[in-house]
């Protein structure tokens, strides 16, 4: 219990210890979770990590088996939906398709017995935030994609939670009103200084809105972190792998003094900063712009180029591996040099410090 | 009416597919229609073709179906021989339909009772069926002996009638007229518009008025029912030999005759066949077969009826003046007695 | 063919061309012509000939006569009453059964449309045997004390409407259940997330979204009920006439024609007036 109230004093919204179980699959499992006040969070993760579930159980339309969650210090875990003042924008949004625009907008205060002449500014002020303005006359079905999503948006917001969850917000946009709208609506919750949860298994998009991301696997969390400490220092393979690229050696630990590796791979020795024992089985890494061609950095392998993917902005070179398995590579190059392509045999040297040591799986 | 010659057409092309037999005929065949009733195709016409050496077609559908398919093949008549109710028969009659019946072809109709050749023999009864009261031989003992007693509060809920609209519903309203006003059952026919009143104070022990005799005649053998005014012989001694708990009471006023008659069809091909087919369901032996299997009374004052079916002498009704008011008695019967 | 097929979408063809698709509606359009227009008009022109020519004696018998009107009464009395006993068990059984997954899918709509199956007369029997005096109900509530002595059901108006009810209840379930299966199961979700109790969610999203169902289910129901003809006359028998058992009476006992037109027709006016009623009705749900 002071651990529950450890994490009630850390966070706005707190869940503790939240386990649930369909049938056989336990889908949470003994989760728990701290998000700050105005803080924006992403649970990432594949389908089935239990990422919905965890928010279906923190908008009270699911129950956790055991644990608690509270919001702004109260526990909510027994509280019905509509007592919550959790606000949800669904994945594909679940507009009333039987109301207008404005009508959606009203629904929630409507339901809450706000009075008319109350809730009729309340309503203008949420569409004129979402630019919907001049379409609060038109029935839902006849929006496109981006204003559903503005007007799931304002209608969530209208009630003014405690606190804004989102499914998959961004799933049923085209990838260029995908990108616009992330930073769009990040932007605007960003204004209204409401706590947000994003779920999504796109790891792009939760680089591109949150504050945090906590990366879910079977039920559990397995980092919460910063986008740029997640991506620098996963804390696993699991994590590494779902977000971001990188290239990636088996090995064998040779040698281990002072925080330092020397790892024996099939291309040759590197060494990295970590605290394995001689012997161990470890994979190496690097992200795919930590690594140059040449002989620039302590670290140097030799490989052979498979294939090079032109990105615009940077170039792709994927690259053929002696072993399968475990082992992948992929390097990123501001721009490609003369003479290399498919088939190339090149140098990759990368720093120490850049080089991360996982345990073998 | 516009309605009725497109109505015709269909009848009429409906028997034509019924007797493509009658056309290319090689052992002469006769095309009868009749009641759907059991004992007439599996016991009776089979005992008829192997005794005369013709094949019996036979069309079983209620009597107003098969009236208007004779009426629709007036110009080219199919069926030869037709087995209707009297009153329907009476229609029949009236319309030119029939040809009448002569004591040279068929031998057998002199020994027919008078009251069993209608209208100077247009037609015959070649049985009478009895209706009086059926009761539930558990409940109801001993046998109800008067008409009376179907009035008494002891049966409250407990009595079904049959509907005015099916011929055996004259039973109680002939029963309720000889109650009010104390005349002979065989006369109460004519003053029936008197028995209303009656009929009505027996709406208490009115459980239902039925348009479904076997459903009424289920819930009467499970006890459900303990009189059902009037199934016929037919069927009450029937469900009795079959052990079914129901009987058929003769109340002192009299036990009713229904009217089973067998007509020729005017013009119908196989004249001469017809009449042999009538001359043996008049036949004395015959006669007797059918009392058996029709639980009824034979009308051939020659017949001897078989053992253990001991029926009395019935009232035997004027079918024509029934079928004359019928239709009012409906309406009045709806209202009076069935309305809510 | 597959070019102007293909055009059509993006340039909407002018209100007055026939789209060639109607065509596919000739057939069907045929067949009623023949089977049920023609009867139909022939059923009106009946209707306004007596004996001696044009006459409206039909409709004076059956408008002007207080039994006849009681018949009328009776008739709607039973819709009404069968349609809302309809509505109150069938639209949450309409709800089970869309939601209910796999098996227990199977199993609801097994019970939902096998009673479809069996014959009224099986049916009828069946009754007799549960409500009779020494039947099933009876002796249940005998043996839990709720009754003293058996209580009569049989040929009871209660029953009458039960048995109703249990004939017309599948052509309920199935509209409703056809609307709801469509229905985004999240629309409530979404309703309680932003407040709404559960009472509000039924009343504001449940319900008008289930609307355009419940039109056709009760349009469906009632326009059958009322012009029940087997049950009520198995069921009750002459006590309850509705119009269609005095239809069978007029034309098949008094051989009335005129009289079993008139009535004919009432019905059917009765039974337009409820569809055509029920579509508008749906169009303008339709049109949210």
């Amino acid at each position: 219990m002071t651990g529950m109230a450890a994490l009630q004093q850390a966070g706005h919204l707190t869940v503790a210890g939240a386990s649930k179980r369909f049938g056989a699959a336990l889908v949470l499992d003994d989760l728990s979770l701290a998000v700050a006040k105005g803080e924006f969070v992403s649970l990432l993760g594949p389908s089935g990590c239990g990422k919905t579930t965890l928010l279906r159980c923190i908008a009270g339309l699911l129950r956790p088996d055991a644990g608690h969650i509270s919001v702004a210090g109260r526990d909510i875990t027994t509280l019905p939906a509509h007592r919550r003042n959790v606000g949800v924008v669904f994945q594909n949004y679940a507009l009333f398709p039987h109301l207008t625009v404005a009508e959606n907008i009203a629904f929630g205060l409507r339901a809450q017995g706000v009075s008319k002449s109350e809730s009729a500014p309340r309503v203008a002020e949420a569409l004129a935030l979402v630019r919907m303005t001049e379409h609060a006359g038109k029935p839902v079905t006849a929006l496109s994609g981006g204003q559903q999503q503005r007007v799931a948006v304002a209608r969530a917001l209208v009630v003014r939670p405690s606190l804004l969850l989102l499914d998959e917000p961004f799933s049923a946009l085209d990838r260029k009103l995908r990108e616009t709208m992330q930073v769009e609506l990040k932007h605007l919750l960003r204004e209204v200084g409401i706590t947000a949860i994003f779920v999504t298994h796109d790891q792009e998009e939760a680089l591109v809105v949150s504050d945090r991301i906590a990366v879910m696997n079977a039920g559990r969390i397995e980092q919460l972190a910063d986008p740029a400490t997640l991506y620098g220092r996963p804390a696993s393979l699991y994590v590494l792998d779902f977000v971001g690229q990188s290239t990636r050696l088996a090995g064998q630990v040779t040698e281990a003094a002072g925080g330092m590796l020397a790892v024996q791979t099939a291309l040759g020795p590197v060494r990295a900063p970590g605290q394995f024992a001689p012997g161990s089985r470890v994979v190496v890494a690097v992200r795919p712009e930590a690594v140059v061609l040449g002989e620039a950095a302590e670290n140097r392998i030799a490989a052979r180029v498979r294939e090079v993917s032109f990105l615009g902005s940077r170039t792709q070179l994927h690259l053929d591996l002696p072993e399968e398995g475990e082992d992948r590579g992929v390097v990123e190059l501001p721009r490609l040099p003369e003479g290399i392509g498919p088939g190339s045999a090149v140098t990759l040297a990368f720093r120490e410090a850049d080089t991360m040591v996982f345990p073998a799986p | 009416m516009l309605i009725r010659p497109t109505r015709r057409a269909l009848l009429g092309g409906a028997a034509l597919l019924a007797t493509p037999g009658v056309l290319r005929a090689q052992t002469p065949e006769i095309f009868v229609g009749g009641p759907a009733s059991p004992g007439l195709t599996d016991i009776l016409f089979p005992r008829i073709e192997r005794k005369h050496g013709f094949k019996i077609l036979f069309e079983g559908t209620n009597s107003l179906i098969n009236l208007e398919k004779i009426r629709s093949n007036r110009a080219r008549p199919t069926m030869t021989v037709t087995m209707m109710d009297d009153p329907v028969l009476i229609l029949g009659e009236r319309e030119g339909l029939l040809e009448p019946l002569r004591g040279k072809a068929i031998p057998n109709l002199a020994d027919v009772q008078a009251e069993a050749k209608p209208r100077d023999s247009m037609w015959a009864n070649w049985c009478f069926p009895a209706a009086s009261i059926s009761y539930q031989t558990q409940n109801v003992k001993p046998a109800p002996t008067s008409y009376a007693e179907v009035w008494d509060r002891k049966y409250r809920e407990k009595v079904i009638l049959i509907s005015m609209r099916i011929t055996q519903a004259v039973v109680p309203l002939l029963a309720a007229a000889h109650l009010a006003t104390g005349k002979p059952l065989a006369e109460c026919l004519r003053v029936a518009d008197e028995g209303f009143s009656k009929l009505r104070e027996l709406r208490p022990n009115i459980l239902q008025i039925t348009t479904n005799p076997p459903q009424a005649q289920q819930l009467h053998e499970s006890g459900e029912v303990d009189l059902f005014l009037s199934p016929d012989s037919r069927t009450t001694l029937f469900r009795k030999s079959q052990r079914a708990p129901v009987d058929l009471a003769f109340p002192k006023e009299g036990t009713v005759a229904m009217p089973a008659g067998v007509a020729l069809v005017k013009g119908g091909p196989n004249q001469a066949l017809g009449e042999k087919f009538i001359n043996e369901l008049l036949d004395p032996e015959t006669q007797a077969l059918v009392a058996g299997t029709f639980f009824s009374k034979p009308t051939n004052t020659k017949a001897v009826a078989p053992a253990g079916l001991n029926l009395p002498d019935l009232v035997v009704l004027d079918w024509e003046y029934f079928a004359d008011n019928r239709n009012r008695w409906i309406e009045r019967f709806e209202r009076e007695i069935s309305a809510r | 063919m597959s070019a102007t097929a293909l055009a059509a979408p993006a340039t909407p063809a002018p209100a007055r061309r026939l789209d060639p698709l109607a065509l596919l509606a000739l057939p069907g359009l045929a067949f009623l012509g023949v089977v049920f227009l023609l009867p139909l008009l022939l059923l009106l022109w009946s209707s306004i000939r007596g004996a001696e020519g044009f006459s409206l004696q039909g409709y004076v018998r059956v408008l002007g006569d207080p039994y006849y009107v009681g018949v009328i009464g009776a008739s709607l009395q039973l819709g009404l009453v069968t349609t809302l006993g309809a509505l109150l068990l069938g639209y949450p059984a309409a709800f089970a059964l869309a939601r209910a997954k796999g098996g227990w899918q199977v199993l609801l709509f097994a019970l939902v449309f096998l009673p479809l199956t069996v014959s009224i007369i099986v049916k009828s029997f069946g009754w007799g045997i549960v409500l009779r005096r020494d039947g099933i109900l009876n002796w249940a509530m005998l043996n839990l004390g709720l009754i003293e002595r058996p209580v009569r059901m049989i040929f009871t108006e209660g029953a009458l409407y039960a048995g109703m009810i249990n004939v017309f209840l599948p052509f309920m379930v199935l509209p409703i259940y056809s609307v709801v299966r469509m229905m985004d199961p999240r629309l409530p979700d979404a309703a309680a997330t932003l407040g709404a109790s559960p009472w509000f969610r039924f009343t504001r999203v449940t319900l008008p979204l289930s609307l355009p169902g419940v039109v056709a289910g009760v349009s469906l129901v009632f326009s059958l009920a009322v012009a029940a003809y087997v049950t009520p006359s198995l069921l009750m028998g002459d006590r309850y006439m509705t119009m269609s058992m005095v239809m069978a009476k007029a034309f098949l006992n008094l051989r009335d024609w005129q009289l079993g037109a008139a009535m004919a027709a009432v019905l059917l006016a009765v039974a337009a007036f409820v569809v055509v009623g029920a579509s508008v009705l749906q169009r303008r749900l339709g049109g949210r």
